[in-house]
């Protein structure tokens, strides 16, 4: 078992940088999720890791090995890709054992191996078919077989669900977190599914354009976001945004800020960071607004979605933005209804006019 | 599905016919036709010219069975297939395989390797005939340079069967390589990628990766190879005239020389259907080994 250490990393195709110096340490034995929108180069670094993409600058490091000239099937990674690259003309065994059978174990070994393996993954009964009789589910789990029996350091995997339909991909990826526990691997994950990234990371790393924003414990970046990307990327439904002025900034960071329409929100900001008259932009997670009718964010309802043990609230307010609200009571109003909001300050998130996160907490974590 | 009515399903079927018309219509009038047409032709005393035709049953056929011309020229014909079909389909392969991916030097050289197939074959022969004359060929100053007597290649009785088939790779081997080519293309990257992590080296990556993914295009080129090659004319009457001693002259070049020549066009037509059995039977037996494979 080994960690991964990223120093510097870059990528680029001629004048096109797509990574634009990475740095990470992941842990031995840690769950890391790499998540981000299409086009981030979250793929492209899980590649570079693998060994799989040339590495334009700076270093990949595999159990404190430089690895950046090492070939990819000597550094010790499996990897379970997006369409599984199953051989299409081997038995689940043959693919399962084929890793094994080219790096001259005994045949006993291997069909040990398979065998142990396809029991974890349930694949016992189709160890004799060809992937084209298996179904999706069954096709990933024959792909993390293969990845399984080699035993690697480090495991891939590269959106190794998106291809599967939503009620298999919750079952996998409880299948996956519960290997990750039963084999104590390192496990890097890419998604861009923060729902995902979520439910399975010991660590996300949210990526950009090619740069890490933010990297930190599921919770950490639900509660701490560090700038508005982060903020509106991970949660569902998405935060919401409302432009605002800082009207005054208290020396133990307690400030008001005033919205569009007018009305004055109590927040908490770091003082160090912020002053009166700064623009900023305050972050509301749906589920910390409630509805009240004499609270300050006044709008008319567009939407109602059931979704039985919540209610979201989709509104325009009256100063023209939309907001989202996830409510456990059932109020249930009518589209077009009047309603009003309020949120509780310590709840809402402050970030200033280059997005980066200005409220109290974060900026305490910041200076510790 | 409701309203699949029985109204409904004839009116498919009519606009399907309508639409395959042009092609059955060519299918059979240029096809289908003539090969019944052959084997009416077959039971006659027919000739090419005048309105000689004569009723003689089988005995066009029997005349086949004890013709010595006509065995002489089937096993040269299966002599030349066996050497051109496997040393054409395994060089197309070689050349997709080492011009396959990018680069500006492999772009070209699969244009260069791949033009000689536009050719005709007069001039196809033409060119081979400079390369190995004996006495002004390209050749032959090697031969001299190494103190040793030109051979002569379309004189000689060992030689001259093997220079059609190199002839006959120059030409053809520019369509068999793309067909490999494209197949090589429809393989997954991530395969590769999988290969490589499973610690495969190059050999077991051909054996296990790329052949494999390329087994309907190998058994496509056996086929056409197989009928293509047992029809060859053009270089045996160019370069060599079937001799010498007839020991290239080609069930093709000899259907020719019975049709043409001597005009007995009922007899030609009879070894042009027992080429036909032949070529078919291998085609089959191809298809067959192929789908074999399939099930398993």
């Amino acid at each position: 078992m080994s960690g991964v250490s990223l120093r510097d990393l870059r990528k680029s195709y001629g004048a096109l940088d797509v990574i634009h110096g990475a740095s990470l340490d992941i842990k031995e034995g840690e769950f890391v999720v790499f998540v981000g929108p299409s086009g981030c180069g979250k793929s492209t670094m899980l590649r570079m890791i693998a060994g799989l993409e040339e590495i334009s600058g700076g270093t990949v490091s595999i159990g404190g090995k430089e690895m950046n000239a090492v070939p990819a099937r000597d550094r010790g990674v499996a990897m379970v890709f997006q369409n599984y690259a199953l051989y299409p003309h081997m038995s689940v065994r043959e693919n399962m054992g084929f890793g094994l059978k080219n790096m001259g174990f005994a045949k006993k070994d291997i069909a040990e191996r398979v065998n142990n393996a396809a029991e974890i993954l349930q694949l016992t009964p189709y160890l004799d078919r060809k992937p084209k009789a298996l179904s999706g589910g069954q096709r990933q789990r024959v792909a993390i077989g293969r990845a399984i029996v080699r035993e690697p350091d480090v495991f891939l995997f590269d959106e190794p669900l998106s291809n599967l339909d939503a009620a298999l991909r919750v079952q996998t990826r409880t299948e996956i977190s519960q290997l990750h526990a039963r084999l104590g691997a390192t496990m890097i994950y890419v998604t861009h599914d923060q729902t995902e990234a979520l439910t399975m990371a010991d660590r996300i790393v949210v990526l950009r354009d090619g740069v890490i924003e933010q990297v930190g414990a599921p919770l950490d970046l639900y509660d701490r976001p560090a700038n508005l990307f982060v903020a509106g990327f991970i949660g569902a439904p998405k935060m919401n945004f409302l432009s605002a002025v800082l009207q005054q900034v208290a020396p133990n960071g307690a400030a008001t800020a005033k919205i569009e329409s007018g009305e004055v929100i109590p927040v908490q900001v770091s003082p160090a960071h912020a002053q009166a008259g700064d623009k900023v932009t305050l972050g509301l997670r749906p589920e910390n607004i409630a509805v009240d009718p004499a609270g300050p964010l006044k709008g008319k309802v567009d939407l109602v979605e059931q979704l039985g043990n919540v209610e979201l609230i989709y509104a325009t307010l009256d100063m023209g933005c939309k907001i989202v609200a996830e409510l456990r009571t059932r109020i249930s109003p009518l589209m077009g209804d009047r309603i009003a909001f309020r949120s509780l300050s310590e709840t809402i998130h402050v970030f200033d006019s280059s997005g980066d996160a200005i409220t109290a907490h974060n900026v305490l974590k910041v200076a510790s | 599905m409701t309203n699949r009515t029985p109204q409904r399903m004839r009116r498919d079927g009519r606009a399907a016919l309508i639409f395959l018309a042009p092609f059955l219509i060519i299918y059979c009038v240029f096809l289908i036709f003539p090969l019944f047409k052959a084997v009416f032709i077959s039971f006659h005393d027919w000739e090419l010219a005048g309105g000689y035709r004569e009723w003689i049953g089988f005995f066009n056929y029997e005349d086949l069975w004890y013709d010595d011309y006509f065995w002489k020229a089937l096993g040269n014909t299966m002599r030349f297939a066996a050497m051109a079909v496997p040393s054409m389909t395994i060089l197309a392969l070689l050349l997709a395989l080492g011009l396959h991916g990018h680069g500006r030097v492999r772009a070209v050289l699969r244009s260069v390797f791949f033009s000689s197939s536009v050719f005709s074959v007069t001039v196809v022969t033409l060119v081979w005939q400079m390369v190995l004359s004996p006495d002004r060929g390209l050749i032959a100053p090697i031969f001299r340079s190494m103190g040793m007597e030109p051979i002569n290649f379309l004189g000689s009785v060992e030689w001259a069967m093997p220079s059609l088939v190199i002839a006959t790779l120059w030409w053809g081997v520019g369509l068999p390589m793309a067909l490999f080519l494209a197949a090589l293309g429809q393989i997954p990257d991530e395969l590769y990628e999988a290969a490589e992590l499973d610690h495969a080296s190059r050999w077991s990556t051909l054996r296990y990766i790329t052949l494999p993914g390329i087994r309907h295009t190998v058994l496509l080129v056996l086929v056409l190879q197989i009928v293509g090659q047992f029809q060859i004319f053009g270089q045996a009457q160019l370069m060599t005239k079937g001799g010498p001693a007839n020991t290239t002259l080609t069930l093709v070049q000899y259907i020719y020389n019975t049709g043409f020549r001597d005009w007995q066009v009922g007899y030609a037509t009879t070894i042009a259907l027992a080429l036909f059995v032949v070529m078919a039977g291998f085609s089959m037996l191809q298809l067959w080994l192929g789908r074999k494979g399939d099930d398993q």
